[in-house]
């Protein structure tokens, strides 16, 4: 009884301590956000705000390129994550469906091909948009991001679609669903924990990247909010309250959107495990 | 209700070991409104040939007509089936509505006629009330009604059944049975159903395939495969436990027929005579159902016996006996016990509930003695 007492305040006393370390910075992040940018060097320094002041995010929001940053970011995740999906989707779909040559060579390529580091590719990358006239675009930058996407995406849409019972089309097919009602109808709808995950590491791909972002698009008004917030950086000067000020509004539509899907991933799971 | 033959039919799969023929140029003729079933060992091509009537395989050779026209080449949505899986395979994001009215949907018929037409089969299977829900809150036996109504709402004039039972267990697989063979009296559809369940063949089905290795053994009602079995394959192959079989010959005395196995040498009718020329080796065989045991000899042809194990059944008992030169005779009894494990006993039988097969073939030669 009592060892069971002291086993569980040590999962405690881990959990506070785990909550701590990864907790603090977010808090020093809104806490230096909410001061007055004075503030920030003058002693006394305190663990807790003394002086609340929205100053920061009026810069920001006003005073700065990051509404720009915000919708880039938005637009190239958004368009990555489309086509992340669909193209994972529907390439995983054949993988599973179709008997073709090398079926099974392609779907482990494609895991290959995601294991290049980032940098390596940024270089060819470069060259090959700089001749496309796609530095500087949204298309540029979305088919950057897909390309890291698309091959997980597949791999994983290929692993799914494996464990979905093929007796499901095929009871369509019977009730007379042709092929594509019945991969909308049955189909997508039994994937969708899966299509949910890819699109989640799609988009949280596209919203983190910061290397070929910084690569590929050098005017300003392109940047996205990675690159962005680093230009807070200036040579003479480090904006500390735009830069905690910007991340903190980064945070609040991925915590929205984990939230919304973490709900949507339950239920499908629920779904998934009927069968 | 539709008529289904197939001519010839043949599906090789090919794979990294070379091909295999799952079903090898088997013919069958399937008429219309009968509760025909393929039964067979695991990989025996039931499922395959099944699959191959729903359009789900395309055959190697062979063809399949429904009424006589060929549909060997049409795909599964325009053959005017419906199927019931072994894993059900309800949709599990719809309601049961939704499943059960699906082939409804897809048929463009109108919001009102699907809603009336679903409850009407909802509350034939008794599940009026789960409608709403969707298949995960459902019991197993209800998932089975729902998948029952999916595949009879359309009323297709074919309904192939893939094992629909084997996920059941043993309670829910009777009342399924008699639900499904139920069903079968009201709808006008030729079933063809697939188990490698000999109960559920015997028990439902008009007419039954034996099938093995692809190739289809013996078509037959199951009153005739089980009393005038073809070969020895399908004497062991059906009825539980399985069939004795005891090496014996046929002499001919003096132009009588005699048939000696066991120890002993038993007068054959003039029925089985006919079918015999006389001075060959067989297999007797005799259904642990027909023999019987007895503690005192009261024929010269008693067979004598020692009790090895006793096996209580509830109603009945399997007792295993063994003679001198034959270790394990199977009997199955329903008197109640009054022999002990090692007690000697006598065996009888009636000679009309005994077959004669060739020991070399293994084809059949006669159903009597």
């Amino acid at each position: 009884m009592r060892r069971r007492k002291f086993q569980i305040m040590g999962i405690y006393a881990g959990a506070i301590l785990v909550v701590l370390v990864m907790g603090f910075p977010l808090y020093w992040m809104v806490k230096t956000s909410i001061e007055p940018p004075t503030t920030l060097f003058s002693p006394p320094y305190s663990y807790f705000p003394t002086t609340f002041s929205i100053e920061n995010y009026r810069l920001l929001l006003f005073e700065t390129y990051f509404l720009t940053f915000l919708k880039n970011s938005l637009i190239v995740g958004f368009f990555c994550t489309l086509i992340t999906a669909v193209v994972s989707t529907l390439a995983g779909y054949g993988l599973t469906r179709f008997e073709f040559r090398g079926k099974k060579l392609i779907a482990r390529g494609t895991l290959f091909s995601y294991m290049f580091p980032e940098l390596m590719l940024g270089i060819p990358l470069y060259i090959i948009f700089d001749s496309l006239g796609l530095r500087n675009s949204y298309v540029g930058l979305v088919l950057a991001h897909a390309s890291i996407g698309i091959p997980l995406g597949t791999w994983t849409m290929w692993q799914y679609f494996q464990i979905v019972p093929k007796s499901f089309e095929e009871a369509a097919w019977i009730s007379g669903a042709s092929r594509m009602k019945t991969l909308r109808q049955v189909v997508l709808p039994i994937a969708a924990p899966g299509i949910i995950a890819v699109s989640t590491f799609a988009f949280a791909f596209s919203w983190n990247d910061y290397t070929y972002a910084k690569i590929f698009q050098d005017d300003i008004l392109m940047f996205t909010i990675t690159t962005g917030i680093n230009s807070f950086v200036e040579r003479t000067a480090v904006h500390w309250g735009l830069i905690q000020a910007g991340s903190t509004l980064v945070t609040i539509p991925t915590l929205i959107i984990i939230i919304f899907l973490q709900k949507q991933l339950i239920e499908s799971m629920a779904i998934g495990a009927l069968k | 209700m539709v008529a289904i033959r197939i001519e010839n039919l043949t599906k090789v799969f090919k794979s990294m070991l070379g091909s295999t023929a799952a079903v090898d140029d088997l013919s069958l003729e399937i008429q219309e409104g009968e509760f025909f079933t393929l039964v067979g060992p695991s990989g025996c091509g039931k499922t395959t040939t099944l699959r191959i009537i729903a359009g789900l395989e395309t055959p190697t050779r062979g063809d399949v007509y429904f009424d006589g026209e060929r549909v060997t080449d049409l795909p599964p949505q325009k053959r005017n089936i419906s199927m019931m899986f072994q894993n059900v395979a309800l949709f599990p994001h719809m309601t049961v509505a939704q499943n059960i009215g699906y082939t409804l949907k897809m048929r463009r018929v109108s919001k009102s006629e699907i809603e009336q037409k679903v409850r009407v089969v909802a509350e034939m299977l008794g599940i009026a009330e789960k409608l709403e829900m969707k298949p995960g809150q459902l019991s197993g036996g209800q998932r089975q009604r729902a998948a029952l109504g999916r595949s009879i709402v359309g009323e297709t004039g074919i309904l192939l059944m893939d094992e629909p039972l084997s996920s059941l267990d043993a309670k829910l697989r009777a009342e399924m049975r008699t639900e499904i063979l139920r069903i079968h009296r009201k709808i006008n559809a030729t079933i063809v159903y697939v188990t490698h369940d000999q109960v559920e063949a015997l028990s439902m089905s008009s007419r039954i395939a034996l099938m093995k290795d692809g190739k289809c053994l013996q078509v037959d009602t199951p009153t005739g495969l089980f009393k005038r079995p073809a070969n020895v394959e399908i004497a062991t192959f059906m009825g539980s436990p399985s069939m004795n079989l005891f090496s014996g010959r046929v002499i001919r005395v003096e132009e009588r027929m005699q048939a000696q196995f066991l120890g002993k040498t038993i007068p054959l009718s003039d029925e089985a005579a006919s079918t015999l020329e006389g001075n060959q080796d067989v297999l007797i065989g005799i259904r642990p159902q027909h023999l019987r045991l007895r503690a005192q000899k009261e024929s010269s042809n008693d067979i004598p016996v020692i009790i090895d194990v006793i096996e209580p059944l509830g109603v009945e008992q399997q007792v295993s006996v063994k003679t001198a030169e034959v270790s394990e005779i199977t009997v199955v009894r329903e008197e109640a016990s009054d022999f002990e494990e090692g007690d000697k006993a006598y065996l009888f039988f009636d000679y009309d509930d005994a077959y004669i097969f060739d020991r070399d073939l293994g084809k059949a030669i006669s159903f009597t003695l």
